[in-house]
């Protein structure tokens, strides 16, 4: 062990770090150990599991699509527009981050709900958004937006204006210059923000629940029907848990080795 | 088309006009940190000026000035920039690099890279037309900028050091591209090096802490600068006097000889100039030069090691003595020092007082 450290680590911080790995392994291995293997297959294709189990992919790859939609411009602006308040745009951008998502929840459901600020236009318009697989698609968007636009103006700012800059005094205009110089420039960041929304779309749970309900096959995803079965069936929300587990550590994996791998000069 | 540009940005001490003959290359020489590449980039369009107008050929590039603003885009210039750093997109291949000018026109992708085979077949390139720019040379790199420079087909061409940042060898082989790219071109080449200046340039301007100080053809700003900080860069020896029969009158009333450049009449205003080679450190202690001596005495200003010599600058002129030579006398500044000036090696002309801007 000690040959290996770099030298430049005190003593006491490496025995820290393994603590707080054994925090976020242990339960992660408690739960394997409940798990019932002889039934896992059986128990996530049940007609409810793989019901919400479809939900949660369609809403989740929706909610993402429509984080790359409007993340990226709103990163765009938020690196590269000066404008006035722009410092408190960014933490209202930010603040689905930090708020509870059920609190995120209720504020949709009095923005967007039957009785709620825009409820009453969008009734007109013959749409009726809480409680239906919009509403799901919405809190998973909500909830999801902020690691898009974090990641990639972060992105952005690192990299600068630079190449752009060069793309302009090539001939280039700026909507040619943004496709072709930007966004490759920002491919990796991209990546890395689409994977981590799809991760935080697909366990969106408490603004779901608040703004969506619990409908088998409309908005129970399956956070949701975990927690339901959790009571009725704790194996089947055991091998439910197992299945997001996996997806999650096959995400994590990706979004983690992907970015550092086209090293932008 | 002939170039002419006035920029003030109070931000960088920048207040400077220039102007380039249609087909020629101006050489913008200075320290760094003088203001060159703000005034480039003023003149691209990456960097918006306080103040300025600058015109190309007929075409009005920008004028900025209070109740008035046409300040057009980079892209919506006919003006090439190309940096100290080859800056090529590092998704694209060196040829796509070079295709790039052309797609953003809107030639289709075969015509752009026939097109762009042949830029780097002009500099000399196209063995790494398929390279990632990660993968190639800092020479290589350079040259693929340089033609995807010359692939926009600028009407005007900025160089803002595009040398400085390669190494000796590479340095060399772009300087010979750049001689033949700057051909009847119209060009400002900025640089710190009186060398590049020299040999890439058909006129000099000079810049000192954001103003230009002197400008007009290389050979007679090198040779007869006008300005003791144009010496400076030239490396060169400058007094200044009033012409006499014999050469330079000294404020002290020596007198130098030297060649005379020009007839001006006696008692005009008038500059010495001299390489460090015609000038020969005597002695520490001045003793009363003897009366055809040609020598100045004066106290040394400056002392640095220069390649393998000790540079010393005193009275305006410098002289180079061996090291060797130079451990014995331990020289520092304040010391009064006698100069003996070799009269063919000097050159004196006169002093044109205010600097030519043309």
């Amino acid at each position: 062990m000690r040959g290996r450290t770099s030298g430049y680590v005190p003593t006491w911080l490496p025995p820290i770090a393994v603590v707080g790995a054994l925090l976020v392994l242990m339960p992660l291995i408690a739960m394997a150990t409940r798990v019932d293997w002889a039934n896992v297959g059986s128990l996530v294709t049940s007609p409810s599991a793989v019901a919400a189990l479809a939900l949660s992919l369609r809403t989740s790859v929706a909610a993402t699509a429509l984080c790359v939609l409007l993340g990226v411009p709103m990163a765009v602006v938020l690196a590269r527009v000066e404008f006035p308040l722009k410092a408190l745009a960014r933490t209202l951008v930010l603040v689905p981050l930090v708020l509870p998502p059920v609190v995120g929840g209720l504020a949709l459901l009095y923005a967007f709900g039957r009785r709620g600020l825009l409820g009453g236009t969008l009734n007109l318009l013959g749409l009726d958004i809480a409680f239906s697989t919009t509403a799901v698609v919405l809190a998973q968007t909500f909830v999801a937006l902020p690691f898009m636009v974090l990641t990639l103006e972060s992105a952005l700012r690192a990299q600068g204006s630079t190449y752009e800059a060069v793309a302009s005094t090539l001939g280039a205009r700026r909507g040619y210059t943004f496709r072709h110089v930007t966004l490759p420039l920002m491919w990796p960041a991209l990546v890395a923000g689409t994977v981590l929304c799809f991760a935080r779309a697909l366990g969106e749970f408490g603004a779901t629940i608040t703004f969506a309900g619990s409908l088998e096959g409309v908005t129970r995803t399956v956070p949701l029907e975990i927690y339901l079965q959790r009571e009725v069936d704790p194996d089947a929300a055991v091998a439910l848990s197992l299945l997001l587990i996996v997806v999650a550590l096959v995400i994590v994996g990706f979004a983690y080795r992907h970015p550092g791998s086209r090293r932008v000069k | 088309m002939r170039l002419q540009a006035s920029v003030t940005l109070e931000e960088r001490g920048l207040d400077a006009a220039v102007s380039v003959k249609s087909g020629r290359t101006l050489a913008l020489l200075g320290p760094n940190g003088s203001g060159k590449s703000s005034l480039l980039g003023a003149i691209a369009g990456v960097l918006r000026p306080d103040s300025g107008r600058t015109t190309l050929g007929d075409e009005e590039l920008f004028d900025v000035s209070p109740g008035n603003s046409h300040w057009p885009r980079p892209d919506e210039r006919l003006v090439g920039l190309l940096g100290q750093e080859p800056m090529l997109f590092p998704h694209l291949s060196a040829l796509d690099n070079v295709a790039f000018p052309a797609r953003a026109r809107g030639v289709s992708r075969t015509e752009a890279r026939r097109e762009a085979l042949e830029w780097l077949a002009a500099v000399d390139a196209e063995s790494v037309a398929q390279s990632r720019p990660g993968a190639l040379s800092g020479g290589q790199a350079q040259r693929v900028a340089i033609a995807r420079a010359l692939a926009a087909q600028p009407e005007l061409l900025l160089l803002d050091e595009p040398l400085a940042a390669l190494d000796v060898d590479a340095a060399v082989k772009i300087r010979a591209v750049l001689a033949d790219v700057l051909r009847d071109r119209t060009a400002i080449f900025a640089t710190h090096d009186v060398v590049d200046a020299s040999m890439l340039a058909d006129d000099i301007a000079v810049m000192h802490d954001g103003r230009i100080v002197e400008s007009g053809p290389t050979r007679d700003v090198l040779t007869r600068p006008q300005h003791p900080f144009t010496a400076r860069m030239a490396g060169r020896g400058l007094i200044r006097g009033v012409r006499t029969d014999a050469g330079l009158e000294l404020p002290d009333g020596a007198v130098v000889r030297g060649m005379l450049a020009d007839d001006a009449a006696v008692g005009t205003d008038a500059l010495l100039t001299a390489r460090p080679a015609a000038v020969e450190l005597l002695s520490r202690h001045a003793g009363a030069p003897g009366g055809d001596s040609n020598t100045i005495t004066a106290p040394v200003t400056n002392v640095e090691t220069h390649a393998e010599v000790l540079r010393v600058w005193a009275g305006g002129l410098i002289a180079d003595i061996d090291l060797d030579a130079a451990r014995d006398t331990a020289l520092a500044r304040g010391d009064l020092v006698t100069l003996r000036v070799d009269p063919v090696g000097a050159t004196i002309y006169s002093n044109a007082m205010s600097p030519t801007s043309d």
